[in-house]
């Protein structure tokens, strides 16, 4: 039997491979920072929209909030996730999500896969969604998620996403304790780890998410980004708004980082955002009618 | 008839297991009931429940009758026959569509008319037949909470169902719901089992599920080979194990092969607060916590998985890493934490907004300091200089690592370090107690500290909020100003608090905006609480025009509201209540009508005959009652010296011309009744009555 490959890069190209087969289109990521694969533009306006989609990326993920200075050992404030997105739903899709899991090593006669309900909601994007994070002998590996809502509105017909935590994944196939001994590369010519990747970018990001960046600077960022967007909007240009919003989004997670916004604010702080979502999601859907 | 049996299993992803329990008891409950209404008996029915499936096996089932009968209606005997007492066109065009000859029709008579009418007796339609609308009503019917949609089909259930089997003895039933159709096939366990399993007859479940599936389909069965497994490594280990049972209820509906295994963490968290630990184990990994003899939190806990693996060490070994982990993380925090005490972070609550408008948090402690000392001078002055000190360190706990991390914590957290900080344990626990009570039926705060700092809290927010004009909608109350107000109303009551609420939410009010007329928003919130003061005692079930005619919140303590709500309610119950009301009445009409101004003086000695002295007397017992009404619960005593007023008022008006000659006697008469007016008022508005 050839021998299992199991780096980093190399997961990743087998998910790729393995949705592609499914009848995915593998698009790149977005360009921008955001909190999770759900924010991508195509995740957002092929939610809401009616027509069929099949589309699966590879995200960079950024959540201030967990920074930890490269100290923890599974806790990052930028990671990586595979993200899929079907719709209509194949009728047998989790045992097809089961058997991605087969293809990286991961098998559910020997290791415990818990299906644990959870009812996924993201404020800022007016999204909710039901479904599960997928546990694997107790840690979360995925999370699967039928959406009920988008932008504020009701989806029709439903989209399904499956979300691969990567380097949690990862820990497990390597068998490794600290994401940072992960293997991210290994060839003829050498051998690269997420260590070496990545361990910098964690130090100095979590030295500005939780200490450094400048309130003053992230409300100023904050507002224009959202006035800028409203502007946008006017000009019914939804994609630039779109992601005004999602810098927006960004600095909104900074400001928690930096424990600049009490509970009660954060509220004001969400509904903000979520108006603008809404009416973008809105136009959207008037635009498409109109066409 | 043969009896049969009927086996029925709705297929499904993973259902949500925090639900699964209440989900297959509607099923099975609603299964119960449609059987009986459609005729349909049985010797024996068990319920299934797993994650995947919902399943009923019904033994010996038969119709309680097996011939029905139904009436055809025709038309009125008016229409049906002409003046010669021939049928009619529309009766004979009745007969033919129902296929009898006229002749056969026998008639009907009610209430409402009378009509003709023929009786057919039908044999019932199959079980078969009827089994499919019954199952898709039950299906229907179990909805509470979250439900969702998972294609194209607008129907929605708790989670997609995949799968559907209907066997009545050996035969499939056949049809589709939720655009599924029905098959004899069922699904094994993910891993374990033959994963499709063929089911011949009806007869053959549960046994063959068990046996080629790997699956316990029985929840009460999977439950007891969990607790008797916990309890089997709770003896082995010396150990304590508090079963929480919602935690148990959810991991047996998580699973469909349960096994139990037990696994450790390192030491070195045991310093942690318990509640942390306690959260990390059972609210986010769905494991039980183990304690030792003297309720100290020990390094094992156990954990149920849903497979039998050739590799257990290695499972428990993943399950170790992740615990250890969250607890390492909680731990990386709780070490940054203990460099700095409560009180010095005060200051940096200033670099946390409150509200936008409304300051940050260092104000937002400031005025909580105020509102908290303004109670406890007006309730517990002896308590006022421990109240000062919780109430500044109250909210630092907020930029601890440990509450940005673990929000669900906050309180918790500023109770431990106060503690570990050596601060007095009343003003530590009222740290955690600010908070309550947090939802609709939480538990209130026990310390007077606590009630206090909750209040302020509070109300703070309330007046605060109700200023910027951010009140809630009927479907949104983002910052929960709804559970706010009935959570200050339920503390002052419990905690028998004689502070006016409309004077606080001045005070409040004036913490906020010293110079600024702040009147139309305190008008606002007072309606606010008068609203919610009727949904709470609605809810208790007193009748809504006898809370509104108790609710004056500009006058009365909340305690004092709830007092006369009572005292109303006893009321009614008396035989003389009717009377009362329109003694009341019409005393408030002489005085309407008189137009005089009233005085608070009576003279006795203008009175002029004997009732007028008796009707004084009762007057000033009444009243003085009433005044110890606040120290005393004796209801019934008040509700005997208002009833005893009915006579004297009737004998007084019997007797006595109110419109003397005399304008001295006159207007002491009007005085009396004015007296005798505000007693009512001061207890309810008995006009509303």
């Amino acid at each position: 039997m050839k021998k299992k490959e199991n780096s980093f890069q190399e997961i990743i190209f087998i998910l790729q491979k393995y949705w592609s087969k499914i009848g995915c289109s593998i698009i790149p990521p977005t360009n921008l920072p955001v909190g999770a694969a759900t924010f991508h533009p195509n995740s957002f306006f092929g939610t809401i929209d009616s027509k069929p989609m099949s589309i699966a990326f590879l995200q960079a993920s950024r959540r201030p909030g967990d920074s930890r200075f490269g100290k923890a050992s599974n806790r990052l404030q930028h990671y990586y996730q595979f993200q899929v997105l079907i719709k209509p739903i194949p009728k047998n899709i989790l045992e097809i999500y089961l058997n991605s899991l087969k293809k990286i090593n991961i098998n559910n006669s020997i290791d415990d896969i818990q299906f644990i309900e959870d009812d996924w909601k993201n404020p800022t994007l007016g999204a909710w969604g039901m479904g599960w994070e997928i546990w694997l002998n107790g840690m979360e590996i995925t999370q699967i998620t039928y959406f009920q809502q988008m932008g504020s509105l009701d989806c029709f017909p439903i989209t399904i996403e499956i979300t691969y935590g990567l380097e949690r994944i990862l820990t497990h196939i390597q068998n490794k304790k600290n994401v940072y001994e992960l293997i991210w590369t290994k060839n003829y010519l050498q051998t690269i780890t997420y260590g070496q990747l990545f361990l910098r970018n964690e130090i100095e990001n979590s030295k500005y998410n939780f200490e450094f960046a400048t309130v003053e600077f992230l409300i100023k960022t904050f507002e224009k980004h959202l006035l800028e967007a409203e502007q946008m909007l006017k000009k019914k240009l939804l994609i630039p708004a779109y992601e005004l919003v999602l810098y927006a989004n960004h600095i909104f997670n900074l400001l928690e980082s930096r424990q600049a916004i009490s509970i009660t604010e954060r509220q004001s702080y969400i509904l903000k955002i979520k108006e603008l979502t809404k009416k973008i999601a809105k136009l959207y859907v008037k635009k498409n009618n109109n066409t | 008839m043969k009896k049969k049996t009927l086996f029925v299993e709705i297929g499904t992803e993973d259902l949500p297991a925090k639900k699964l329990y209440k989900i297959s008891k509607l099923f099975f409950e609603n299964f119960k009931t449609e059987l009986y209404l459609n005729n349909i008996s049985f010797k024996e029915i068990y319920s299934f429940a797993t994650s995947r499936r919902l399943s009923v096996k019904v033994e010996k089932l038969f119709f309680r009758n097996e011939k029905i009968e139904i009436i055809e209606k025709g038309p009125s005997i008016f229409n049906a026959f002409n003046n010669k007492n021939k049928p009619t066109l529309s009766a004979l065009s009745w007969a033919k569509k129902i296929g009898i000859k006229i002749e056969q029709a026998t008639r009907l008579k009610n209430n409402f008319g009378e009509w003709i009418v023929y009786k057919k007796i039908k044999k019932r339609e199959k079980i078969q037949i009827l089994l499919i609308p019954i199952i898709k009503k039950i299906i229907k019917k179990i909805s509470f909470g979250k439900l969702m949609k998972w294609n194209k089909i607008n129907q929605k259930f708790f989670r997609p169902i995949r799968n559907i089997s209907i066997i009545l003895n050996k035969q499939v039933i056949p049809c589709s719901i939720f655009s599924v159709r029905s098959s004899r096939i069922i699904n094994g366990h993910r891993s374990l089992g033959k994963q499709k399993i063929s089911i011949k007859e009806a007869s053959e479940y549960p046994e063959i599920l068990i046996k080629e599936g790997k699956v316990i389909p029985c929840l009460k069965e999977r439950r007891q080979i969990i607790t008797d497994r916990i309890k089997t490594i709770e003896k082995k280990i010396n150990g304590k194990i508090k079963i929480n049972e919602s935690l148990l209820q959810e991991v047996t509906s998580l699973v469909e092969y349960p096994i139990v295994t037990m696994g450790s963490f390192k030491k070195k968290f045991l310093v942690l607060p318990k509640e942390v630990i306690i959260y990390t184990i059972e609210k986010e990994q769905k494991y039980f916590p183990i304690f030792n003899k003297n309720n100290e939190i020990i390094t094992f806990f156990i954990f149920v998985s849903n497979i039998k693996s050739s590799e257990t060490t290695k499972i428990i070994k993943c399950h170790e890493k992740v615990l250890n982990s969250r607890l390492s993380d909680a731990y990386f925090f709780f070490k940054k934490d203990q460099k700095q005490k409560l009180k010095d972070r005060l200051p940096l609550l200033k670099k946390v907004q409150f509200q936008k408008k409304l300051g940050n948090m260092f104000d937002k402690t400031n005025r909580i300091k105020k509102i908290a000392e303004y109670i406890s001078n007006k309730t517990n002055p002896n308590l006022t200089n421990k109240i000062t000190l919780a109430a500044i360190i109250c909210k630092c706990d907020l930029i601890c690592n440990m509450v940005t991390t673990y929000p669900d914590l906050q309180g918790i957290i500023g109770m431990n370090y106060a503690l570990n900080e050596g601060i007095e344990q009343d003003i530590a626990i009222s740290i955690k107690e600010q908070y309550n009570p947090s939802f609709l039926n939480d538990n209130l705060p026990i310390s007077k500290i606590g009630c206090i700092l909750s209040i302020s809290d509070k109300i703070d927010l309330l007046t605060g909020m109700f200023y910027l004009k951010k009140y809630p909608t009927s479907e949104t109350d983002p910052f929960a100003l709804r559970r706010s107000a009935i959570g200050i109303i339920r503390i002052m009551i419990k905690q028998k608090m004689r502070i006016n609420l409309k004077k606080l939410i001045q005070k409040s009010s004036k913490l906020y905006f010293q110079k600024q007329d702040n009147n139309e928003s305190i008008e606002k919130l007072i309606c606010f609480f008068s609203k919610r003061y009727l949904d709470l005692y609605k809810k208790k079930g007193y009748e809504t025009n006898i809370i509104k005619s108790a609710l004056d919140i500009k006058h009365k303590s909340p305690i004092f509201i709830d007092t006369c709500i009572k005292i109303i309610t006893n009321l009614k119950k008396n035989k003389d209540y009717k009377t009362l009301i329109l003694s009341y009445k019409r005393i408030s009409n002489i005085l309407k009508q008189s137009n005089f101004k009233t005085k608070k003086t009576i003279e006795k000695k203008l009175f002029q005959n004997i009732e007028e002295k008796k009707l004084f007397n009762l007057t000033f017992e009444l009243e003085k009652k009433i005044n110890l009404l606040n120290d005393t619960k004796k209801y019934d005593e008040i509700i005997n010296n208002f009833i005893n007023l009915n006579k004297p008022i009737e004998n007084f008006f019997k007797k006595t011309i109110i419109n003397d000659k005399n304008k001295q006697i006159k207007n002491n008469r009007l005085n009396l009744l004015n007296k005798i007016k505000q007693l009512f008022l001061y207890i309810s508005d008995f006009s509303i009555l």
